[in-house]
């Protein structure tokens, strides 16, 4: 179509995850089927396409989420940062740290809310009990904007939030451990309009800060949070471009269809 | 284009194209109607010229009404949102279409039955217009931006018959001074034929949008040849 959409939308220099030829099974099932893209720093990319086209399995392969599901076998890379993350040296656990994720479904940790955001960096030694831990959560739990609602209940269960508010917990969490990157799995679809107005506004302040991709299959979300648009069909990636392209003028017709309502 | 899984959004997309046809109809008719009172000294005909404008503001009113509920209710993305973006657009075309075929009308009141003494190539421009307009539609209904492209093109021999038009009719009063005021008016409606023309350009502009997410406002006709010609895949 126009000059931009034909070409890569984020060149190789521009990526700070580098996806390459990847292929994944699930047993004999192969359900990826060569997929290649960059993404791009302090960037908001969304994966969109029909239910089981693989864009949670892909999301799952960043950081590596994949590895513990028996039968899953992949090929191809996933260069973070220029460093191949399914290296055999490379620490998994370490890996999630740099690469944090948050779920379809709030998952609070059946603790007290300061000990939900508290509980990671504690173990991996970003900050010792006291006064700096006291800041780092204060300090999450205003860049999730969270503060103001939760801050004369830090000692109550996360828990007892709102599906919304445990939500932005979630996120305050993942963003303790001061990952560069953040993966969303339809991170609003349990959540009301203005909830989801929350998380997306959140969405927009951090990636100031931190590398997201966000699968959704809110077209409007997709079109309004993101910079990068991927839709993926049967496994395979089959448009990627400017969101803007994306919706208004995409460039193959199953995006097209997809995307207006005509697929089926 | 294959229908939506929503029927609902098929039948608002299908209304206000309807809208937008008959809006087409109406407007051609109406410069039609206009040049033929210049040319016979109708009034009559120019009064009800000038009447029937009001249905096409009509039209207009309700076009964007139904693209506002279009918008609100469905979302459109894509090529439907383009469409939609394009009916706003065109829409507003057609209605200063209709203004100008009015304004024809109260010309040819003014010239109260007198017909232009010298025709100036009115009727030819009058032909090339009705049918640029007609081709326009044509590639509207068809979402075809090569035959877009092509109106686009041709309207440069309007805007040149136009030019040359004047230095003849410069001339022409100069050697006639009785007659200066009798060729104002000509050419007045002449300059509005080729306003006409301009509006008609801009719809298949617009046709190329809605067809191929191109914007070629105020790019030259061999440029936009040469995009389109880029692009044969689909
Ligand atoms: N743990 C698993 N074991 C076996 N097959 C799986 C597993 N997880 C996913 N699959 C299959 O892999 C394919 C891709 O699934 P995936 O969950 O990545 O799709 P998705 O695009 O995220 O879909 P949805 O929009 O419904 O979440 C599907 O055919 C699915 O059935
Ligand atoms: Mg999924």
């Amino acid at each position: 179509m126009n000059e931009a959409s034909s070409a890569e939308p984020v060149s190789s220099a521009d990526a700070m995850i580098g996806i390459d030829g990847l292929r994944l099974w699930y047993g004999d099932h192969e359900v990826l089927h060569g997929v290649s893209l960059g993404i791009r720093e302090r960037h908001v990319t969304a994966f969109i396409g029909p239910s089981g086209c693989g864009k949670s399995t892909l999301l799952r392969c960043v950081n590596r989420m994949n590895d513990r599901i028996q039968g899953c076998r992949l090929e191809g890379s996933v260069m973070l940062d220029g460093t191949d993350i399914y290296a055999p040296d490379v620490d998994v656990v370490q890996l999630r740290t740099r690469v944090g994720m948050v779920f379809q479904k709030p998952n609070p940790f059946p603790k007290t809310i300061y000990e939900n955001i508290a509980y990671a960096p504690r173990i991996h030694g970003i900050a010792r009990n006291g006064v700096a831990m006291d800041e780092l959560v204060e300090n999450c739990l205003h860049r999730a904007g969270l503060w103001e609602e939760v801050k004369d209940k830090l000692q109550q269960p996360g828990t007892a939030l709102s599906g919304g508010q445990q939500q932005r917990l979630c996120i305050a969490r993942t963003i303790a451990v001061r990952p560069e990157v953040i993966l969303m799995d339809e991170p609003c679809s349990a959540l009301d309009p203005i909830a989801t107005a929350k998380i997306e506004e959140l969405i927009d302040e951090l990636k100031n800060e931190f590398t997201i991709v966000i699968v959704t299959h809110n077209m409007q979300q997709a079109a309004r949070v993101s910079d990068y648009t991927a839709f993926f069909y049967l496994g395979d990636l089959i448009e990627y471009a400017d969101t803007s392209t994306i919706f208004t003028a995409p460039n193959k017709t199953q995006t097209e269809d997809y995307i207006t309502g005509r697929f089926g | 284009m294959t229908d939506h899984i929503l029927h609902r959004f098929d039948k608002d997309l299908e209304d206000l194209n309807t809208h937008m046809e008959r809006m087409f109809k109406l407007v051609r008719k109406n410069i039609k109607q206009a040049m033929e009172a210049l040319f016979s000294g109708d009034i009559a005909l120019a009064e009800s010229t000038i009447e029937q404008d009001k249905a096409v503001n009509a039209l207009e009113v309700e076009v964007d009404e139904m693209a506002r509920q279009l918008i609100v209710i469905h979302q459109p993305v894509a090529s439907d949102l383009r469409f939609v973006f394009a009916a706003l657009k065109i829409v507003t075309d057609l209605e200063r279409m209709g203004d100008l075929a009015a304004s024809i009308a109260q010309n040819v009141k003014q010239l109260g039955g007198q017909v232009p003494q010298e025709d100036f190539q009115l009727p030819l421009m009058k032909e090339l217009v009705i049918e640029q307009l007609k081709a326009a539609r044509n590639a509207y209904r068809e979402r075809d931006p090569v035959k877009a492209q092509a109106v686009i093109e041709r309207d440069r021999t309007i805007d040149e018959i136009h030019a040359a038009n004047q230095r003849i009719m410069l001339t022409y009063m100069a050697e006639n001074p009785s007659l200066i005021s009798h060729c104002m008016a000509v050419a007045n409606i002449a300059k509005v034929i080729e306003r006409i023309g301009d509006h008609v350009t801009n719809v298949a502009e617009m046709v190329i949008y809605v067809a191929r997410g191109h914007e070629v406002r105020h790019t030259d006709p061999g440029r936009i040849l040469e995009l389109l010609e880029g692009e044969d895949d689909d």
